[in-house]
């Protein structure tokens, strides 16, 4: 029977096809619009990382002045604070990190030195945040305890370099000294800029370098996010102002699988503040936040609202061409009308001529959809293009398979949307009005 | 009209098929109200004045790539290499050093204190170097602008506090405590002290520095990002001279010379014997890449609507379409008992009309509802009433032409198809 | 009032010419009450169409209540069938969409006649087929008899001079065909001039005078009785 059905169906929209070819236009104009723009506030909205975004905590300290501005608790760590956290061994992964620009004096006469955005981490950062690899790999603990000069490329940076090729090994010259190349990145390009939702654009690309944090002190880094400091520091130089005073300049994620590991941290932290009470430091009243990494985006707004209202219009003009879509059914349908009495009158079932239209409706709004997933692929490349000088990227928005499912989920109820009523009144078409002999 | 009330009537007994395009014509014109709205504020947010020369303005940036400039003094030849290759370059009206360009994405402020009080209050603050007024366009209303002694000096005492040199040893007096000459805005001045004179007055911060006012210029900008910092500003006399942040100055063309300029300013450093990192860039650039979201959303907006009315007007012409072959025999009908071609298409223009009228006159209260919406929910933009009138007056417009011409190929049917017999 | 001399109507397609009429020579008295017979693709039909101006032909001259109507624009023709003339249609035409009353409206509100005076002729032309109690139904509430009975009353309430009828009783039974012969003749007994087109014989026998049509031309016509004719009329024998 729904074999038969496909055939009627196929045969009938063969029969006008600039008709057909309208309908499914219309429909895949809906449906590609409703793709992009949801697939713009997807790339912002969606878990970056699900397999393990619950076990990423950021973690703030409120060190900052009583008699002094700060709205809530700081979005950055002190140095003295991060790294007594960092001594915790509660957290299975934990890194400090801060975003800086470093040159990078690639062989003299080769290519030309360069400014480039790098990131200064522990080795656990590669692993917790599952960073991919296409050579090498990162650093481990004892590297960062030995402050052992190595380096992680991403893969721009190495095909810019070392022209893609395996450089695991190799030395490149950042600042004042060698750093041995330990492993180079994967293509690695998540919309969000997850694990650094303060400085600069959250919608910036991932760094071009990854140094061991411990070798800031030795080489005075300075970040390039935003930084501040209650009080002026105790001294001139590097150390004073940025290791020993109040300035808060860094961001700390730790990794704390279970429940339990949450509330150890927790009282670690809490404890912690006490103590720090205790010499004089941290005069505020005790705010500590161990932000699990989707609130912490929430809480950074890291969907622009714009982006929602997009989609919400988007919707709705999808609502329009199914409307439109329903009208151009009905005509359809209805000037059939006849051929339906005859049909109704050689024995078919109401039910079968409501399941023969509403197919035909979702079989129009399915291939619909098909061109209009197509379309908004190619709208979202047009849309990158657009903001690439903007963001410094060509791809920040991504199309997924979610967003696949979206395009077919949103044909399906369109269609359904549009062709419910028209199938309903053709199947009620009763037999004798067209039967009619003049 | 001739025939208002029997094509009213009709329309009535077919409310399925006309209340479909009815609410078509109302939902577009909800969503396009909305979109046009969010386009208008958009639009005023990307060309809202900085208060300067924007189009002669110059962001010029050079970064040491040679560690060796770490040394504060080599760093410092390198910083008057710089200047003075910039300063030379023909048509460079004015220079002024400084991190601070209008519209970048970097702004930096803080919270000071009037001498004296405990309240806290937020401006911008930026270092800077000689040539303010010329470089900004603004004026003095009070007070001198910081002379190049004034900079040296501060500037020389800022790299003693920052960066120790061996055999220059750390001030610890000269870390702690010191008075800074400063450079206000109007706005500021009068948050902070009410009515002037404003010269001579202070401010203090923690740690025991005091700030000291020799000038009050008349106006400011205002940063996108940051309300509370509103036109408030504090400039101290000090080039910022950091191997990290390199040589920054903003450059004031000559009118309309800012291409050539930049260009030139470009070249000359790249000749320079110093290795740089080199960005020059017009302060409508940076504008235009500051808004860039804004632009985005305008744009796709835009694109919404666009679409929006052709699918409309698409829906129109078919239904106009549909309704005249439906009606074939009628219209045949009514020629035959004295209508006119021209009566024909005035009937379908007619219930043309006044689904528009209906669909419209539904769609304001949509548009007004969903807007409702969108400024609880969404902190949106409120519905703007000369957009929202001429939205209207667009989609009649669209939703009439888009009859016309179904309602012109049921005017040429003939009169004889009344007495075809099926 | 209705005079045709040697009108041809020819449908040209790229492959085939068809003359629905060939030779059209007829005369038709103001006040008869005339049958047009024939069988079906006589050219009956076409013969209406031109007659009540729905069509236009490709030779010959037509005459209508002494005026040339060869050349007239859209906007007269349509002046005339609103005026003059007042078609009674084998599938009643009426609009579904309109009550009774908007119906019998429709060709009052082409003549631009103030309110009143429509309502006033609507419902006096209701009462004459005996509908006004029915002047706020829809055609889909009516039976044949009365759809057609209300289409009669849309050609009295314009009070034309010429009423072409095709086929009006073809889609009822005889009672129905009887009332509305009666009302027919009524209308022709108060003066207007009736052509019908018909192929069933008590319609036939009901007209005054009968007029044959074969392949597109005047085979049979009987002679005009009215006493006020003026002159004999002419006919053309069938030939090949």
């Amino acid at each position: 029977m729904l074999g038969y059905h496909l055939k009627l169906i196929g045969r009938s929209l063969r029969q006008r096809p600039t008709h057909a070819m309208l309908i499914v236009l219309g429909i895949a104009l809906g449906v590609a619009v409703a793709t992009a723009f949801s697939a713009i506030r997807h790339s912002f909205a969606k878990d970056p990382i699900p397999e393990k975004s619950s076990t990423l905590h950021y973690v703030r300290i409120d060190s900052w002045d009583l008699s002094s501005y700060w709205e809530t608790v700081p979005s950055q760590l002190t140095y003295i604070d991060a790294m007594a956290i960092m001594r915790s061994d509660i957290p299975v992964r934990k890194s400090a990190m801060f975003r800086a620009e470093l040159n990078v004096v690639p062989e003299p006469g080769k290519t030309t030195a360069s400014r480039e955005a790098a990131r200064l981490c522990f080795g656990d950062f590669f692993t917790m945040f599952n960073v991919p690899f296409e050579y090498g790999k990162g650093w481990d603990r004892s590297a960062d305890e030995a402050r052992d000069p190595v380096v992680v490329l991403s893969k721009e940076l190495n095909d810019r370099i070392f022209g893609g090729s395996n450089s695991v090994g190799k030395l490149l010259h950042i600042e004042d000294r060698d750093f041995r190349v330990v492993g180079v990145l994967a293509r690695w390009s998540p919309s969000i800029r997850y694990y650094d939702l303060v400085s600069g654009r959250s919608q910036s690309p991932p760094e071009s370098m990854f140094v061991p944090f411990n070798f800031a002190g030795p080489m005075q880094i300075r970040p390039v996010g935003s930084q501040s400091s209650w009080k002026p520091p105790s001294g001139p130089g590097y150390e004073p102002e940025m290791f020993t005073g109040e300035k808060i300049w860094l961001q700390m994620w730790v990794e704390l699988p279970t429940a339990d590991k949450v509330v150890a941290f927790r009282s670690f932290l809490d404890a912690y503040v006490i103590d720090q009470k205790k010499v004089g430091r941290l005069r505020r009243p005790a705010n500590n936040q161990v932000t699990p990494l989707l609130d912490w985006m929430a809480e950074r707004h890291s969907v622009p609202p714009e982006t929602t209202v997009m989609m919400i219009v988007a919707l709705l003009f999808l609502s329009v061409c199914a409307m439109n879509l329903m009208g151009l059914l009905m005509a359809k349908f209805l000037a059939r009308a006849p051929r339906i009495g005859v049909l109704r009158a050689l024995g078919a079932q109401r039910w079968d001529i409501f399941v023969l239209h509403l197919l035909e409706c979702e079989i129009v709004a399915l291939t619909g959809g098909a061109i209009g997933f197509v379309l908004a692929w190619g709208a979202l490349f047009g849309v990158n293009n657009y903001v690439k000088s903007m963001f410094r990227r060509a791809d920040l928005f991504q199309m997924d398979w979610t967003m696949v499912l979206f395009a077919v989920v949103a044909s399906l109820v369109a269609g359904l949307m549009a062709g419910l009523y028209p199938a309903y009144r053709v199947c009620r078409v009763s037999p004798s009005v067209y039967l009619k002999l003049q | 009209m001739e025939e208002f009330g029997p094509i009213f009537r009709a329309m009535l007994r077919n409310k399925v098929k006309f209340g479909l395009i009815v609410a078509e014509i109302a939902l577009t014109l909800a969503v396009m109200a909305n979109c046009a709205a969010m386009i208008s504020k958009a639009r005023n947010e990307v060309n809202r004045p900085s208060g300067f020369d924007d189009e002669n303005l110059l962001a010029v940036s050079a970064r040491p790539l040679d560690v060796a400039m770490r040394q504060p003094g080599a760093l410092a030849a390198m910083f008057r290499r710089d200047r003075d290759i910039v300063r030379a370059a023909p048509g460079v009206r004015s220079m002024l050093e400084t991190r601070f360009a209008p519209w970048s994405d970097s702004d930096s402020s803080t919270e000071i204190r009037v001498k004296g009080t405990n309240v806290e209050l937020p401006t911008q603050d930026y270092n800077i170097g000689e040539g303010l007024t010329s470089a900004l366009g603004v004026n003095l209303v009070e007070g001198r602008e910081f002379t190049r002694e004034d900079v040296d000096r501060d500037t020389e005492r800022s790299v003693a506090v920052n960066e120790p040199t061996p055999g220059r040893g750390t001030d610890a007096q000269l870390a702690k405590s010191f008075e800074q000459d400063v450079i206000i805005s109007l706005a500021f001045a009068k948050l902070a002290f009410g009515d002037g004179p404003y010269v001579g007055k202070w401010f203090d911060s923690d740690g025991g520095s005091y700030f000291h006012v020799v000038g009050v210029i008349d106006r400011f900008y205002k940063p996108a990002h940051q309300q509370r910092v509103d036109e408030y500003v504090m400039f101290m006399a000090d080039r910022d001279e950091s191997y990290q942040r390199g040589f920054r100055a903003l450059v004031r063309t000559e009118p309309g010379q800012a291409a050539t300029v930049a260009r030139k300013i470009e070249e000359r450093l790249q000749g320079s014997e110093d290795l740089l990192e080199i960005k020059v860039e017009g302060i409508p650039e940076v504008r235009t890449r500051h808004f860039g979201p804004q632009r985005l959303v305008a744009t796709l907006m835009g694109i919404v609507i666009v679409l929006l009315v052709l699918v409309t007007s698409l829906g129109v012409a078919g239904l106009t379409s549909f309704s005249v072959t439906e009606r074939t025999r009628q219209i045949g009908t009514r020629r035959a008992l004295g209508a006119t071609t021209g009566t024909i298409i005035r009937y379908f223009l007619m219930e043309n009309w006044l689904l528009t009228t209906v669909g419209l006159i539904l769609g304001v209260a949509l548009a007004v509802g969903l807007n409702v919406v969108a400024v609880t929910v969404f902190s949106g933009t409120k519905l703007n009433v000369p957009l929202l009138t001429f939205s209207m007056v667009l989609l009649w417009t669209v939703g009439l032409g888009s009859a016309i011409a179904p309602a012109m190929r049921g005017s040429r049917i003939s009169p004889a198809v009344a007495t075809r017999n099926i | 009032m209705l005079k045709m001399s040697r009108v041809k109507k020819i449908y040209r397609t790229s492959l085939v010419e068809t003359h629905a009429i060939s030779d059209l020579t007829l005369h038709i008295e103001a006040g008869e009450f005339v049958a047009v017979m024939g069988p079906s693709g006589s050219g009956k039909t076409s013969f209406l169409n031109i007659a009540g101006l729905l069509d236009t032909f490709s030779e010959g001259q037509y005459l209508l209540d002494g005026r040339d109507v060869s050349h007239l624009s859209d906007a007269e023709m349509s002046r005339i069938r609103n005026e003059k003339i007042g078609f009674v249609f084998q599938s009643f035409n009426l609009i579904p969409d309109l009550d009774v009353f908007d119906n019998v409206d429709v060709p009052l509100r082409y003549r631009r006649l103030p309110r009143a005076e429509r309502k006033d002729r609507i419902e006096r032309s209701l009462e004459e087929v005996g509908l006004q109690s029915r002047m706020h139904h829809l055609p889909s509430q009516l039976s044949g008899g009365q759809q057609q009975r209300v289409a009669i009353a849309r050609v009295l309430a314009g009070d034309p001079k010429l009423i072409l009828a095709d086929e009006p009783t073809g889609n009822l039974d005889s009672l129905m065909t009887g009332e509305i012969l009666d009302l027919l003749e009524r209308a022709n007994e108060q003066g207007a001039t009736i052509v019908m087109v018909t192929h069933g014989v008590e319609c036939a026998a009901r007209a005054h005078r009968r007029i044959h049509i074969l392949d597109g031309r005047v085979v049979a016509a009987e002679p005009i009785s009215s006493p006020t004719a003026v002159h004999d009329i002419s006919f053309e024998a069938a030939t090949a």
